[in-house]
């Protein structure tokens, strides 16, 4: 297991929790199933889920990996519903103690780390009914493909998180492909536009260490 | 894996789901060839007529690991190249790590899954064994075909149609084989990896015949007892010429016997003379040189002890043609004992010596004591470079072959 950087206690069963990633803001008590917000000034009971069902993933909390020499530990994972099926996205924070999203779809792995837009940044990005399917775009004086344009619905998470979620959560996104395996995923918040920048990887190349 | 059952809409045939994900967008049954799409409540989209079962030892639900990872057959996809070879590609999928495809082509199978990343070059504009790079590693471009769908069976995560037809363009760097698919909308690229037959063989608990009739583009070649045959006879080879070259070094010899014998110094095409042998632990060296083979042939050199012959030059020196205008010759050979030894020479004289020859023809002898002989050592050299080499030659004929 990774190393804890603060413990807290579920106000729910009093289970003592340990936090791996410093600016967690939500996390699943491991006892009883629910679910905290973590804020400056405590924590906050936020209710129960329902159990995540298990689903077989090369990826397990609290277990570390290595990809091209750098370790990570999944600490929290959220399970989303679209179209014709689900995906899952596994927070897990590398070596240096970044965090970075690791999207996994039916063996589509790819990693991605959240962009600190401002506001200029913000007002380049389309909206999304601007864009289309196949469609390229120049964002950031980078050429991009249209590749996905759906909404995910929060089946339900586990583990720490660095963003308050809700079941049942909608979550409009588009994905662009860049030309050498680099990806952009942009959410359509009703809080705001988030962006994510990252690039396929190999699932052969995951090696789950220990 | 849960295995879900329908029956089929055309033929009402009873057909098994092997569960791949949900991208599966269609169903083909594999008896009567009709086209159900997965996801509008495997609507019929068509059939294939007259389709022909192609040969492959694997069939749908067959279970095995690649790579340490479990896959399940889930659709079988059969293609024809404009070069007239077809092949199977079995599509696979992995709870853990997706889809990938399993091709199988007279007893060769490669393991295949898309990449993302692209090429250094662009492969339309590629001649065969040009380089190009990918993912850092050096290729070379091998051909570009057309594929055209003859056989669908099972689940596939896209909707297929017999005499679907699109470009490959292969490079290789085996075991490893880079293509892009061009279709009428989508460039995807793949990398393949070519698998031992006797691994498939293990892993899917499979009973086949594994002989392949041809080199595979990304076929390795495997010969471990030569590869190991040619390694280990750098060591007899490099101690061979050491040997060879100190023996050379030593193989002086001490010279008991210098002449240049004339016509005048024979007699009746005798010339006799003592000598002493003082070294017999070693070889004896004769050594002749006849450079005036038109005025002498020599028919004979003999070495005597007190009493016996020890050892003659005999039939080597037999002249065959008379036309010979030269005759040269060592032996080297063991004597018992140390002492005093008689050579004989026994040449004629084919033609006389006239008094307007400015040169006086003569023959060279030399006798040497304690020499070393290196014979062994040069059939050493010999085998080991013969073993050396056969792994390389061979590795040669085969990557021949890979490009036929």
């Amino acid at each position: 297991m990774p190393n804890a950087s603060h413990y807290i206690n579920c106000p729910q069963c009093g289970n003592q929790l340990p936090l791996t990633f410093q600016y967690a803001k939500l996390t699943v008590c491991t006892h009883c199933d629910s679910t905290l917000f973590i804020e400056d000034d405590g924590v906050r009971l936020a209710g129960k889920q329902s159990v995540l069902s298990t689903i077989p993933s090369l990826l397990e909390l609290g277990s570390p990996f290595s990809y091209h020499k750098t370790s990570f530990v999944p600490v929290g994972k959220v399970r989303y519903a679209h179209t014709i099926g689900y995906w899952e996205e596994w927070w897990v924070i590398g070596n240096s103690g970044k965090g970075f999203w690791i999207s996994v779809d039916e063996g589509d792995f790819a990693v991605e780390k959240p962009l600190d837009l401002d506001s200029r940044d913000v007002a380049s990005i389309p909206s999304r009914d601007d864009l289309y399917l196949g469609q390229t775009i120049t964002l950031w004086k980078d050429q991009w493909q249209v590749t996905e344009i759906d909404k995910g619905k929060c089946e339900g998470f586990q583990g720490e998180l660095p963003k308050i979620l809700k079941v049942d959560d909608v979550v409009p996104f588009v994905h662009l492909s860049g030309q050498t395996g680099q990806l952009i995923t942009l959410e359509y918040l009703d809080t705001g536009i988030e962006a994510f920048q990252g690039e396929w990887i190999d699932p052969f190349e995951i090696k789950r260490e220990g | 894996m849960k295995v879900k059952s329908i029956q089929c809409k055309k033929c009402a045939a009873p057909l098994s789901l092997h569960g791949g994900g949900h991208r599966i967008r269609s169903l083909t049954c594999e008896y009567c060839g009709a086209i159900m799409k997965v996801q509008e409540d495997f609507a019929l989209l068509g059939q294939f007529k007259d389709q022909s079962h192609p040969d492959c030892p694997l069939s749908l639900g067959t279970q095995g690991t690649i790579k340490d990872v479990l896959f399940t057959v889930i659709g079988t996809v059969s293609y024809r190249s404009n070069y007239g070879d077809s092949w199977t590609d079995l599509h696979l999928y992995s709870e853990t790590h997706g889809y990938a495809w399993l091709s199988y082509q007279l007893g060769h199978f490669t393991f295949t899954r898309r990449v993302r990343y692209l090429p250094s070059r662009n492969m339309k504009q590629l001649s065969p064994r040009e380089i190009l790079r990918v993912n850092d590693q050096p290729y070379q471009f091998l051909e570009a075909y057309q594929t055209e769908v003859i056989h669908v069976a099972g689940e596939l995560t896209w909707i297929a149609k017999v005499g679907d037809t699109s470009i490959l363009r292969d490079a290789i760097s085996p075991p490893f084989m880079f293509s892009q698919e061009e279709t009428e909308n989508e460039q995807e690229y793949h990398l393949t990896e070519y698998i031992d037959p006797e691994a498939i063989d293990a892993n899917f608990e499979l009973e086949y015949d594994t002989h392949r009739s041809f080199v595979h583009p990304a076929q390795p070649f495997k010969a471990p007892i030569r590869k190991a045959l040619s390694k280990a006879s750098l060591i007899p080879m490099a101690l061979s010429v050491l040997f060879m070259f100190f023996l050379t070094l030593l193989n002086m010899g001490n010279t008991v016997l210098s002449e240049r014998i004339t016509h005048s110094q024979m007699t009746g095409g005798l010339f006799v003379q003592d000598f002493t042998i003082n070294n017999a632990n070693h070889l004896v060296e004769i050594q002749f040189d006849n450079a005036y083979g038109s005025r002498f042939q020599v028919k004979d050199i003999t070495l005597f002890d007190d009493t016996h012959e020890v050892f003659t030059f005999g039939k080597k020196l037999k002249v065959k043609s008379s036309t010979i205008s030269s005759q040269q010759g060592t032996a080297q050979f063991k004597i018992k004992k140390a002492g005093k030894y008689t050579l004989r020479l026994r040449a004629i004289t084919t033609r006389k010596w006239a008094n307007s020859d400015r040169i006086t023809p003569y023959i060279s002898l030399t006798i040497k004591e304690g020499v070393m002989n290196n014979r062994y050592l040069k059939y050493l050299f010999y085998i080991s470079i013969i073993s050396f080499l056969l792994f390389y030659i061979s590795r040669y004929f085969f990557n021949k072959k890979r490009w036929e």
